[in-house]
């Protein structure tokens, strides 16, 4: 016969210690606050005691522990009812292109120290997308595609060929039009060393949103991302970001590359994050470890891993902020974007079931006309799907590169299936190339970080749920909905 | 917020769960999502 315990023991849930004892169920990214009690006797039976055992530990009666795991199953059995995931997208002939990255050079003004296309992007002579390659790309894109949602801009150093991005955007739009389409969304990643007038233009005209490539104040910053004659790039980024925000045209987003230099000056994430909110008056930022081999002098992980406290506890904060503001407070300093988008995926219970955009939802043209999943991935031959001279489509979306990719889903992969952070993580099969060799092995100094990010933003939800001013918050607004309602009615009676 | 709850009280020991709901919060802006290896921003799910 299965007993309460073992049916207890058989569920997926994770157990979390601290200010308000959690339990997590990942599958349907439930949480629910326990009493340090109730905690206590579900950590003994899920440990192996029975509940005599468990009742004897804590000074109740077995029957109290068996009726208190009787009340925890019959909630999450109801839970159960939530778990309403979607299956992992791949790209489709006829369908959305969620995103199309062109990499419009080979070539950068900068040398910074841990970047990975100095292996593999920088080795090709310099190259910059010809118009007619990016005109062909775009057509047949289309062709393939019903529609283009967003094109970002990457490079190299995207900036330096000024030309190529209005052009594409001029024929990415005007394909768009054709199709009685909207134009699709445009970014670019930029270091954000050059911003000409002419840059600006394009950016305005086109809504150009820009995510800055910034490790942090000018002590670290000019460390890393130094021009080729070693001289710094700190000053010029900080009067571009300037500019560019005077256009008007979006948010400004900061990403910043952490490595051992950050742990060498001494500067922890949660500092960075209020840096950059105090200096770039940004709500997040983009805060990552550097995609390094585990050997790399530069990895932050080269200490023990003591980094991934500090990814805890500036999670912690973020998740503070980030409630605040949920609130409809104003705060001080920048949040994790990461745990932003944990936070949104807890409070509406829609877990990710995407590894990683690569491939799944974006393909990427370099300057020679090669398909890449990702730009992490372009120079490695075994990771071309073809090329835009001669892509069939059925036939390029069904490459060994894409099915391989989509044989790794979350749910496949030894090592997230049984992860219970895999419905919040947003994984990176570049990194994994970087780190392990294997788009299909994870990197476990990257999993630890994401895991302790998780944590923090898992029990900094909860303990939101127990805040007296969150509470009040929701009542209030709750309130309101109700005589509205009640106004409503009233109105449609009379 | 909406908070269901089993609380069993034994010998003044509390044992209770309550499940947490903070979807009555503000919503936040939705924007990029991140992937997190690279540093690079980009759009997931």
């Amino acid at each position: 016969m299965t007993t309460i315990e073992d049916r207890f023991r058989r569920e997926e849930v994770t157990l979390f210690d601290g200010r308000v004892p959690v339990l997590f169920v990942p599958a349907n990214l439930g949480v629910y606050c326990l009493t340090a009690e109730a905690a206590r006797a579900l950590r003994l039976v899920r440990e192996g005691c029975s509940s005599d055992m468990a009742a004897q530990t804590l000074g109740c009666t077995a029957e109290t522990v068996r009726a208190f795991l009787g009340h925890t199953m019959e909630i999450l059995e109801e839970d159960q009812k939530n778990i309403d995931l979607p299956a992992p997208r791949t790209l489709k002939s006829g369908g959305k292109l969620p995103q199309l990255v062109f990499m419009v050079n080979n070539f950068c003004n900068l040398k910074c120290r841990y970047c990975y296309e100095h292996e593999n992007v920088f080795t090709e002579p310099p190259t910059t997308m010809p118009k007619d390659l990016a005109k062909a790309a775009i057509e047949t894109m289309s062709d393939i595609f019903s529609e283009i949602e967003r094109i970002m801009f990457i490079g190299g150093e995207p900036a330096l060929c000024e030309d190529i991005l209005d052009f594409i955007c001029e024929q990415a739009t005007a394909i768009a039009q054709k199709k009685g389409q909207p134009p699709p969304a445009f970014c670019m990643i930029s270091n954000g060393t050059k911003f000409t007038p002419t840059l600006a233009d394009t950016v305005a005209r086109f809504r150009i949103q820009i995510t800055f490539s910034v490790d942090g104040p000018p002590v670290v910053h000019d460390q890393l991302r130094v021009h080729h004659d070693n001289s710094p790039s700190f000053v010029t980024i900080s009067q571009n970001i300037q500019r560019y925000r005077e256009l008007d045209v979006a948010p400004v987003a900061i990403e910043c590359t952490v490595t051992s230099v950050h742990r060498e000056a001494q500067l922890s994430i949660s500092s960075l994050l209020d840096y950059f909110g105090r200096e770039f008056g940004v709500d997040e930022a983009h805060v990552a470890v550097a995609g390094l081999s585990a050997d790399s002098p530069l990895n932050p992980g080269q200490e023990g891993g003591a980094y991934h406290l500090e990814f805890a506890e500036a999670a912690a904060a973020s998740v503070e902020r980030l409630i605040n503001r949920m609130m409809g407070r104003t705060t001080q300093g920048a949040a994790m974007d990461l745990v932003t988008a944990m936070l949104r995926r807890l409070k509406s219970r829609r877990g990710s079931v995407q590894m990683c955009p690569a491939g799944t939802t974006q393909l990427v043209v370099d300057s020679a006309g090669d398909i890449y999943p990702c730009w992490m991935f372009a120079g490695d031959k075994t990771y071309r799907i073809g090329n835009i001279a001669s892509v069939d489509g059925e036939a390029t979306l069904n490459s060994p590169v894409l099915q391989r990719i989509y044989a790794n889903s979350k749910a496949n992969n030894e090592d997230c299936r049984v992860c219970y952070a895999r419905h919040l993580c947003n994984a990176c099969l570049g990194n994994n190339r970087i780190a392990t060799g294997a788009i299909e092995k994870m990197s476990p100094a990257f999993c630890n970080t994401v895991r302790a990010i998780a944590q923090q933003t898992i029990v900094g939800y909860a303990e939101a749920s127990h805040n007296a001013e969150v509470r009040k918050y929701i009542a209030s607004g709750r309130q309101m909905r109700d005589l509205e309602a009640s106004g409503c009615d009233a109105v449609a009676s009379t | 917020m909406e908070l269901r709850s089993n609380t069993l009280e034994s010998q003044d020991l509390k044992f209770e769960i309550e499940a947490v709901d903070l979807g009555d919060l503000d919503a936040l802006e939705e924007d990029i999502v991140p992937c997190t290896g690279c540093g690079c921003t980009c759009k997931s799910d």
